[in-house]
């Protein structure tokens, strides 16, 4: 019997194999998974300030308004504002829907997956 | 020795295609001529600066509520007194005052004497509002006309006919600031770029899908969809953005300066998409005014394109491919 080496596998062709998968792996998370799930994005005078998943209840404020998150849809609870347009607006859940309350420069916007960009 | 150095060129060019894919998108976020602004970009650098610079200068130039701008100056000049325009300022009065005209005057910048009558102008608190008196309507719609002014285009004037016209570019100048923001990223070599200001949006170098809000309802689910191409801008006008109701009757803020009263189409919300914003911004206005047969004649005559609402909510499409996703909307 002849004695056999493999060469089928060498160190190089490991790495190079384990990287490809890698990079498999991260292109088909990015490509298919963008976001876990949707989330209400708070913009404060164009800066984000928070982040919040719409799966579970949770809130935004500051001294002027309150941004509450409940039941999967996202709502101004509490203004100070004159005109209130920003709490009439009601509550949103679809992606490129915005909640825009002028007087305090606070914009919430829904973000993650959606067959929109924006609505208008 | 060879077959590793290949390996290395091959899973460095890997990591290069790999990274190349994804996009460095930015966005850039603000407030500008009273509404809120996302600009998103494909391009490698930072344009936020220049984008928040040219909706300023947009704003400082146009808005009525800056005491310096064109309009301002304007509105409190006394009949016959001659204001001098920038050459950009004659142009985008030359191109107002070619939309009334269009639109027999369904699009009216002159409408501000109007609007404040009605309540209608700044800080919107709609609440407790009375509709006025019809003598002072008739009179204030006198006020509202084009033809208190005169732009005198080869000299680069404009004067007025009463102390008290005054025009504002409100329904309109957002659609040109979104413009005058694709021209900014396209000559900075942006690839590709979606601009929002307002409810006005402008695409570059992709297609969006872009939703339209269900008029009637509160939950800002959209009604329907369409698809935004390259180098188009829409604007959607309704009558459900600000109004208030009196003793039962709703009141809504898109006026007509033809009555003095506000518009009572058929038509409760226009979607339009021109190349030009300034157009589909007066369009949609002029649309909601003119009602179905009218406007869907108007955008014919000019080759636009458009969505309209009616109060049955039937869906009337000019030019424009429509996906309904709330189904009591109907496509006819």
């Amino acid at each position: 019997m002849r004695s056999y080496k493999p060469t089928l596998f060498r160190i190089w062709d490991v790495v190079l194999i384990v990287l490809l998968l890698v990079l498999v792996g991260l292109t088909v998370y990015f490509a298919l998974a963008p976001s876990a799930g949707e989330s209400a994005e708070i913009y404060l005078r164009g800066e984000k300030v928070a982040t919040l998943p719409l799966h579970k209840n949770g809130e935004w404020s500051n001294e002027h308004i309150k941004v509450v998150v409940s039941d999967g849809k996202v709502s101004v609870t509490e203004t100070d504002c004159p005109d209130k347009l920003c709490q009439k607006s009601g509550a949103i859940d679809q992606k490129g829907a915005s909640i825009v309350c002028l007087p305090n420069q606070v914009v919430v916007k829904i973000t993650g997956k959606g067959e929109v960009e924006v609505i208008v | 020795m060879m077959k590793k150095a290949l390996s290395i060129i091959l899973l460095l060019a890997l990591l290069v295609v790999f990274f190349a894919c994804s996009p460095a998108e930015r966005t850039a976020y603000g407030f500008s001529m009273g509404s809120d602004y996302k600009v998103s970009y494909d391009f490698n650098g930072d344009l936020d600066k220049e984008i928040a610079d040219l909706f300023a200068s947009v704003e400082s130039s146009y808005s009525v509520r800056v005491d310096s701008s064109v309009l301002s100056r304007l509105n409190a000049a006394k009949a016959g007194e001659m204001i001098t325009l920038t050459s950009e300022e004659n142009e985008v009065l030359y191109q107002a005052f070619a939309l009334a005209s269009a639109t027999r005057s369904a699009f009216d910048p002159a409408i501000l004497p109007l609007v404040k009558l009605w309540g209608f102008d700044p800080p919107y608190e709609m609440n407790g509002e009375v509709p006025p008196a019809d003598i002072a309507i008739l009179k204030a719609t006198i006020l509202s006309e084009m033809n208190q002014f005169t732009l005198y285009h080869d000299l680069s004037i404009i004067t007025k006919r009463s102390d008290d016209a005054a025009l504002d570019l409100g329904a309109a100048i957002k659609g040109y600031a979104v413009g005058r923001a694709l021209d900014l990223l396209r000559e900075k070599g942006a690839t590709k770029g979606l601009v929002w200001l307002g409810g006005t949006v402008g695409a570059l170098g992709d297609s969006y899908p872009i939703g339209v809000t269900a008029p009637r309802e509160s939950n800002q689910d959209y009604a329907f969809r369409f698809t935004l191409s390259d180098g188009e801008i829409c604007a959607t006008s309704g009558d459900y953005e600000r109004y208030y109701e009196y003793e039962g009757k709703r009141y809504h803020h898109i006026l007509d300066v033809n009555t003095g009263y506000p518009a009572s189409s058929d038509v409760i919300s226009a979607t339009i998409v021109a190349k030009d914003g300034l157009i589909a911004d007066a369009f949609a206005t002029a649309v909601v005014v003119l009602g179905v047969e009218k406007g869907v004649a108007l955008l014919e005559e000019y080759g636009l394109k458009g969505a309209l609402v009616t109060k049955e909510k039937k869906v009337v499409t000019v030019g424009l491919t429509v996906t309904i996703k709330d189904t009591t909307y109907e496509i006819v």
